[in-house]
């Protein structure tokens, strides 16, 4: 692996999305780009419409700027047009104020996340939510409670369905994936957890779960963590445990810094198609 | 009230391709769409990352059950795009508790355009003379030559990306240089052609893979149903919709709801009648001919709920088969594995917006006979790299947790099968008695299910799988699912208003005009007699455009 492509592997690494795509030799692409509406690097043909023509609304025509823009863009935060119907994530003011979770089990839940992620301890309740330099532990810490805090929302929903509307999804998802969508109680099984959490620490090591040192927390992780086998299924912790990895994994890979970990080479721009890159696969 | 030379409702594959041959004929059109316009910056999500969601991509699960239950069904309906199908409650359907329906729908400029998955396979006369061929039910007025023409007039304005194959049962067509296999499709390829003797070749897509007509090439983000920027696949308000307008000619007015079509004391039409879809104001529109291409069920619909006193089941229908010869695809899928062989610590790059194709081979002239089901099947799939589901199954935690789902990258192989359903009678569409939508018009009650000859396909099918499976040698194989998948849940709906060369069991002709009534033509799926096992959007735009040339041609002698 050259010292390049082991930087890339770095989440920690500075590679902006120019660098970036420059690596993946579209350096030649992305100069073609004068970021002027309508224009592209090609010829126009005959039939190529003018780039300054009026079309009714909802007809369009190919346009360069979102994408270069699109392309160049290392925020956190996407720009949000007026009236759209997407739920873009909005820039906090303040304080991240959780909805679900008491401050004290924020606290915890912010922990875990170091813990399952291997991060180091981050400091508290001094950072604002939904920037760049935002640690993805507080992202994810966030994105939960406010997953929690919807839950009961969408249990409801999902009992609100008119027959024949659940009758479809049945059909579609199955009975057991509908009924786990209509009776299934996250927040239960964490705010049990938590407490199992509190409850174990204290009998173990005579402190609350946070002021364990680190070897110790993650000695009480590894109780409830998925390699034991000495614990039943549905115990509280298990349970928990469980729930929280699953959890972490989804937010941690949809995460900037967790994308970049994975060396993820989508939502890019290929001047040639993907095909197959590898070695001689029939080995 | 000026009297337009046409009024054409629906503005997608099909209605956008009516409107462009018609205005560069010379037919000043007035084209009406139900939905409103989608307008870029608003409404496309391309190139948004999930953290910038307030969801993660994983969507907002209570709005979707609460104001899209069936949509969100939709595997392309979620927190990208689910701004481009329909909402359920203003748009509602009903359905015997027996036979479950789910109907997918997009109501906007462009239709389910911005939506469709793009394969574009030719139909050959393995479909349009299947009725000849085995004797069930009815052939189309027309064959694979008629419709020739305007195959290739579509593919070469369009683009579609393909390989040239030399199959007689898939024509080759006019194609732009095909999109790449991936490393687990170049093994599957190698494996299944020598085993099977079947072919295995890149999906054919209407993605760009040259510039072409002044639309960029595609860039391969795979996005394509959130919007796309470049242009760089067919949706119509980019490709066909302005050919229209620069003709000038041609009159958008979207945010109309059509209920029905007029009709005049002499039986035939003179327009339509519309309602405002955010005012709820009536109005009327007035043409010397009227084209319904709102979408197969939807343009029944508009028929059926046209009845007048001459025509008491709706104008075409005096063959009572309005509404009959339901058809959509079935699948069996869930198939597939892992292919140890491609574990890797290397990411591939990905955003190839198509997979792989084994074309039908069963039941066709000169293919391989199975008694047990008339017509046929075709399978897809694609092997790619799991971007983070393996993480899921690696125990542990921490740093070498995460060291693990970076560098031990598997490759997953899934395959499905996509059959043929046969048209019946049985399988019909109507006006609910009771229930309406949001504007007052009745809405389509819908009986639809798949008989013996689709669950002896699917046996077929199912054994077949397992054998590729077998084949490949995956690692943790997962056998396909011994259930048909829900009506309608393909998209590809089809017939209901159905063409032929006889009056008594037809309502169109071979050119999309209702046999009863001159001035009115449906020119979309509706009109399908059999469906293949191939999707219908290729085909319902070539016959579009034949359709569009009887109708200038018809038009300038004054026959309509």
């Amino acid at each position: 692996m050259s010292d390049q492509e082991k930087k890339g592997q770095n989440p920690e690494d500075d590679l902006t999305r120019r660098q970036w795509l420059m690596r993946l030799g579209e350096a030649a692409v992305l100069a073609g780009f004068s970021g002027v509406a309508g224009e592209f690097p090609s010829t126009a043909t005959e039939q190529s419409p003018s780039p300054l023509e009026k079309l009714p609304p909802g007809l369009y025509q190919p346009m360069s700027d979102h994408l270069s823009h699109a392309l160049l863009n290392d925020e956190r935060l996407h720009p949000i047009p007026p009236g759209s119907p997407t739920d873009y994530v909005r820039p906090l003011t303040g304080l991240y104020r959780p909805e679900f979770f008491s401050p004290r089990e924020f606290e915890t839940v912010g922990r875990l996340v170091e813990l399952l992620l291997g991060e180091s301890p981050q400091a508290h309740e001094t950072t604002v939510g939904a920037k760049t330099d935002e640690p993805v532990t507080r992202e994810l810490a966030q994105w939960m409670d406010g997953v929690l805090s919807q839950a009961a929302g969408v249990r409801k929903a999902a009992r609100s369905l008119r027959p024949e509307h659940r009758a479809l999804a049945v059909r579609y998802y199955g009975s057991a994936a509908v009924e786990k969508r209509e009776n299934d109680e996250a927040e239960k099984v964490c705010r049990e957890g938590l407490a199992w959490l509190e409850a174990e620490s204290t009998r173990r090591r005579g402190k609350p779960f946070l002021s364990l040192g680190e070897s110790d927390q993650v000695e009480l992780l590894t109780v409830i963590a998925d390699e034991r086998m000495d614990l039943p299924k549905n115990h509280v912790g298990v349970r928990f445990f469980r729930w929280i990895k699953a959890t972490v994994v989804q937010g941690f890979y949809t995460s900037k810094p967790g994308l970049k970990e994975l060396d993820y080479k989508g939502n890019s721009f290929y001047v040639e198609c993907p095909g197959c890159t590898g070695e001689d696969y029939s080995s | 009230m000026k009297i337009y030379d046409a009024i054409l409702v629906g503005s997608g594959a099909s209605g956008g391709w009516v409107a462009k041959e018609l205005t560069e004929q010379g037919m000043e059109t007035l084209m009406l769409e139900a939905g409103p316009p989608r307008i870029p910056s608003r409404d496309f999500t391309e190139h948004v990352w999930p953290y910038q969601l307030k969801f993660r991509g994983f969507g907002d699960q209570a709005a979707l059950l609460e104001r899209q239950p069936v949509q969100r069904l939709c595997y392309a309906c979620g927190e990208y795009s689910h701004q481009f199908f329909v909402n359920d409650h203003e748009n509602p359907y009903t359905f015997p508790v027996d036979k479950p329906f789910m109907w997918i729908r997009g109501r906007q400029v462009g239709g389910k355009t911005f939506c469709w998955a793009r394969e574009s396979y030719r139909y050959s006369d393995n479909e349009f003379k299947a009725a000849s061929r085995d004797g069930y039910e009815e052939d189309w007025p027309f064959n694979y030559k008629d419709l020739e023409p305007y195959y290739d007039k579509v593919e070469s304005f369009i683009g579609v990306s393909a390989s040239y194959e030399r199959l007689p049962q898939m024509p080759d067509g006019k194609f732009l240089p095909p999109m790449k296999l991936s490393c687990g499709a170049l093994r599957a390829k190698e494996i299944i052609e020598k085993k099977f003797a079947w072919r295995v070749m890149p999906d054919r897509v209407a993605n760009l893979t040259v510039e072409h007509q002044g639309r960029p090439a595609c860039h391969y983000c795979d996005q394509c149903q959130r919007g796309c920027y470049t242009a760089s696949y067919f949706n119509s308000p980019a490709v066909t919709l302005p050919a229209a307008a620069r003709t000038g000619r041609f009159t958008l007015v979207s945010d109309a709801v059509v209920s029905h079509v007029l009709m005049n004391d002499e039986g035939k039409a003179r327009g339509v009648h519309y309602i405002d879809r955010t005012t709820h104001d009536h109005r009327e529109a007035y043409g010397r001919v009227v084209v319904v291409a709102a979408s197969a069920l939807e343009s029944t619909r508009i028929l059926l709920n046209s009845r007048s006193r001459r025509f008491p089941n709706g104008p075409g229908n005096s063959s009572g088969v309005l509404g009959h010869y339901l058809m959509d695809h079935f699948t069996l899928e869930g198939a597939g594995g892992f292919m140890p062989q491609l574990k890797s610590s290397r990411r591939e790059p990905v955003g190839r917006p198509c997979g792989f194709l084994v074309p039908k081979y069963i039941n066709i002239e000169g293919g391989i006979p199975n008694k047990n089901f008339l017509r046929g099947y075709r399978f897809d799939g694609d092997a790619s790299q799991e971007l983070y589901g393996h993480a899921f199954s690696i125990p542990g935690f921490g740093r070498g947790f995460r060291r693990k789902v970076r560098e031990e990258i598997p490759t997953y192989f899934g395959m499905m099968a996509q059959g043929e359903c046969l048209p019946r009678f049985d399988n019909y569409v109507e006006l609910d008695p009771e229930k309406k939508d949001a504007w007052g018009i009745p809405v389509l009650r819908i009986h639809a299910g798949y008989g013996e000859n689709e669950k002896a396909m699917a046996k077929a099918m199912r054994e077949h799988l397992m054998e590729i499976l077998d084949a490949m040698k995956l690692e943790d194989p997962v056998l396909p699912r011994e259930e048909i998948s829900l009506f309608g849940k393909n998209i590809h709906e089809c017939g209901t208003a159905r063409m032929g060369k006889d009056p008594r069991k037809s309502v169109l002709n071979s050119f999309n005009q209702l046999h009863d009534v001159k001035n009115v033509f449906v020119t979309d799926g509706a009109s399908f007699v059999t469906q293949g096992c191939y999707e219908p959007t290729l085909t319902i735009m070539a016959i579009s455009a034949r359709a569009a040339d009887y109708i200038a041609e018809e038009f300038r002698r004054g026959n309509l």
